[in-house]
């Protein structure tokens, strides 16, 4: 194998993840993929015109913006001559933006990237279903009075049902499983109690206040709405929150006896996250500062059911891969979709059956850490906009590896569907 | 020493019953299997725990019915009467528990085993596709003998108790939940949780429709069980099938109510 190009990280900026409140919130997915675009090129010495190219993860994308790259590019003021394309590997889809990034950059395709991802799920669209349709069809092939008397005769309350593709895209289609409820399976599988899982998603919070207070997340970029309404910060932390409060939710899975909480599972938000990408040759022309370096991203895939247990196989084989231990990985993220999928994976990491029968990794790694694992707070408390989160690991985890000069770091996600991402980063001082 | 039933009491108090059927693939009331249940619960009875799950630990489901040679074996109506009388016996036993009492039943829950489920307080049944009720005995030339044709009567009301038991045909978990034979279904995943937090809130046990209620009454049995004849002659004959009827019979008969269906079946067994 031909030795690759080094894929260095100049820079980084995210929305505040906005909080989903029942009713389309006041961004598009563009629109925060350009707040976050902005002003992280304005930062830098060269023109947006000057980027080869945009790649942005998002999972669903408005009707208007379906290649949201493009729409996002062309409206950052990239130019016409900038090629912009989307990806989509559900909940990992801003980590695939940066791999995709990371190896065109390493192969010599391109030398300045700008790539992330973005989502606003409170946006994500609600259908109308196949009936309606046929209705509607037949509806327009009727001309006549009677004929379209008789067609809206025929019209009944089915079908108006309508369909709300955020339910059905958390619903694996193959087994038939909600994402919680591949949670629940897996709280049952590892024999994870509800108080541990109350007890991991206040420490989320807690440390995400921490991080707040000594203003750590200086990744994130303040947006205006439409309404001159300011959004500074991550609208999912709660501050007063506590064991009592958690473990009076009720489930809302496997209802009513289930264990996996609102309180306990990422939040529905809107967000983007976008990072700048370069080759050695693009940091030395535009004389752009470095933050860390790509070193390599591992996929892979299991039984859609156990989908949470997806980092546990990515991060194995990527460390086996670059044949490191646990114990060089001075920060690791886990994306907390579920506080008792991120506690199944520090269960299934340490036992030693599961990783060698489903992993295949003979040597028993170092358990991770627990006070190396989403410092300042993940998915539980920030919130999870599917698209973006890959994207926001990475950016912040370069950022933790630098405030406690550190140098290795794991970025990690499950993804809907049974797969898991893990990025492996190092710090460049 | 009792090879087929393992009792686990956890720290919360609560009793696990375990049937694992010896030298079986899947669990049967054997006598050998009901004189150690009946030990069993003596030792309950004995020292009361907070609550009692009774569960099966074969992979196939709960308890598949009793073992046919209960019967077999015993040539005469009375051997019959008496191993009937005694079964009665042992689940009025269950049934008069202190505790409350929970069957937690995934796989096949047939005839008896059924029957020995409805003798607890709740039930709660795996929401998967291999979880099958039934009271197939209907189509075996007999009817639910030991005691479940009674219970199901005072669970569901007379009708859709009595449309279960002369169908004959097996429901899943989420049908028996909607026909009341079931408080509730959970996936395997919480079966476990749910049966301890059911026994945790205890709350009153199901009650059939109020309207169901009235249908039990002696002078309502007399108008519907013409009813239910008429409608089970529709679908077989009488002359080839005595079982329904007889069943329906039985049910008519007032002063039958509280005991069991035995006299009828002993007879249909002799004939």
């Amino acid at each position: 194998m031909e030795e690759k190009r080094p894929v260095y990280i100049v820079d980084g900026s995210r929305t505040p993840f906005i909080k989903m409140k029942g009713y389309p919130g006041p961004f598009q997915a563009s629109d925060l993929a350009v707040a976050a675009g902005r002003p992280l090129l304005a930062r830098h010495n060269f023109s947006p015109a000057q980027l080869d190219e945009v790649i942005l993860g998002c999972v669903s994308s408005g009707p208007d913006e379906v290649n949201i790259a493009r729409v996002a590019a062309l409206r950052i003021g990239c130019g016409d001559r900038v090629p912009a394309w989307t990806v989509q590997r559900n909940c990992a889809s801003g980590l695939q933006a940066l791999d995709s990034a990371a190896q065109n950059i390493a192969t010599g395709r391109s030398d300045l990237v700008l790539a992330g991802g973005t989502e606003a799920m409170s946006h994500h669209p609600v259908l109308i279903n196949d009936r309606m349709l046929n209705w509607l069809a037949q509806w327009n092939r009727a001309k006549s009075f009677t004929a379209r008397s008789r067609q809206l005769a025929a019209l009944r309350p089915h079908h108006f049902q309508l369909i709300i593709a955020l339910l059905r895209g958390l619903t694996d289609p193959i087994v038939g499983l909600s994402m919680g409820q591949t949670a629940e399976k897996l709280a049952w599988r590892f024999n994870i109690s509800r108080e541990a899982m109350d007890a991991f998603a206040l420490l989320s919070h807690q440390h995400l206040a921490q991080a707040v207070n000594d203003k750590r997340l200086n990744e994130i970029e303040p947006i205006f709405d439409s309404k001159g309404n300011l959004y500074e910060t991550d609208e999912g932390l709660r501050i007063d929150s506590d064991m009592e409060k958690l473990a009076r939710l009720r489930a809302v899975f496997d209802r009513p006896v289930g264990k996996v909480t609102a309180g306990n599972s990422a939040q529905v938000t809107d967000g983007a996250a976008l990072l700048l990408l370069a080759s050695e040759g693009a940091v030395e022309q535009h004389h752009l500062p470095v933050l860390g370096r790509i070193i390599d991203t591992e996929w892979s895939a299991l039984d859609p059911s156990q989908m949470g247990l997806g980092p546990v196989h990515a991060m194995a084989r990527l460390l086996r891969r670059r044949n490191l231990e646990s114990e060089a990985i001075d920060y690791w993220e886990i994306n907390e979709a579920f506080a008792a999928q991120v506690l199944a994976c520090l269960a299934a990491w340490k036992d030693a059956d599961y990783m060698q029968d489903r992993v295949g990794i003979d040597r028993p790694l170092a358990p991770i850490p627990r006070d190396r694992l989403n410092v300042d707070g993940g998915a539980i408390s920030i919130g999870h906009p599917v698209g973006a989160s890959g994207a926001r690991l990475v950016l912040h985890l370069i950022k933790t590896l630098h405030q406690n000069n550190a140098q290795t770091g794991v970025a990690s996600l499950c993804i809907g569907g049974g797969q898991g991402g893990a990025m492996l980063v190092e710090a460049v001082k | 020493m009792k090879k087929h039933w393992k009792l686990e009491r956890t720290s919360d108090g609560v009793a696990w019953l375990h049937f694992d059927h010896a030298d079986s693939p899947v669990n049967i009331l054997s006598t050998e299997a009901f004189e150690q249940f009946d030990g069993i619960l003596a030792e309950i009875e004995a020292d009361p725990p907070k609550g009692l799950i009774i569960l099966s630990d074969k992979k196939s489901g709960f308890i598949a019915g009793a073992d046919v040679k209960n019967f077999r074996k015993a040539q005469q109506p009375d051997q019959v009467e008496a191993h009937i009388h005694q079964v009665h016996r042992i689940f009025q036993r269950l049934e008069d528990l202190a505790c409350p009492t929970l069957a937690l039943i995934h796989g096949f829950c047939l005839g008896g085993g059924l029957e020995l489920a409805l003798a607890c307080d709740y039930r709660i049944a795996r929401d998967d596709e291999g979880t099958r009720l039934s009271f197939p005995e209907v189509r075996l030339g007999i009817f639910p003998g030991y005691g479940g044709s009674v219970r199901s009567i005072r669970l569901l009301g007379p009708v859709p108790a009595m449309k279960f038991m002369l169908g004959g045909r097996s429901i899943s978990g989420r049908s028996a939940k909607r026909l009341g034979l079931v408080d509730q279904t959970a996936p395997e995943r919480q079966l476990k949780h749910a049966a301890a937090q059911l026994l945790n809130s205890a709350p009153p046990p199901h009650q059939p429709a109020s309207w169901q209620k009235l249908l039990n009454i002696a002078p309502a049995r007399q108008l519907l069980a013409p009813i239910l004849h008429r409608a089970t002659a529709k679908k077989v004959r009488k002359a080839h099938y005595p079982a329904p009827f007889a069943l329906i019979d039985h049910w008519r008969v007032p002063g039958e109510t509280s005991r069991p269906c035995l006299p009828v079946r002993r007879q249909i067994w002799a004939s």
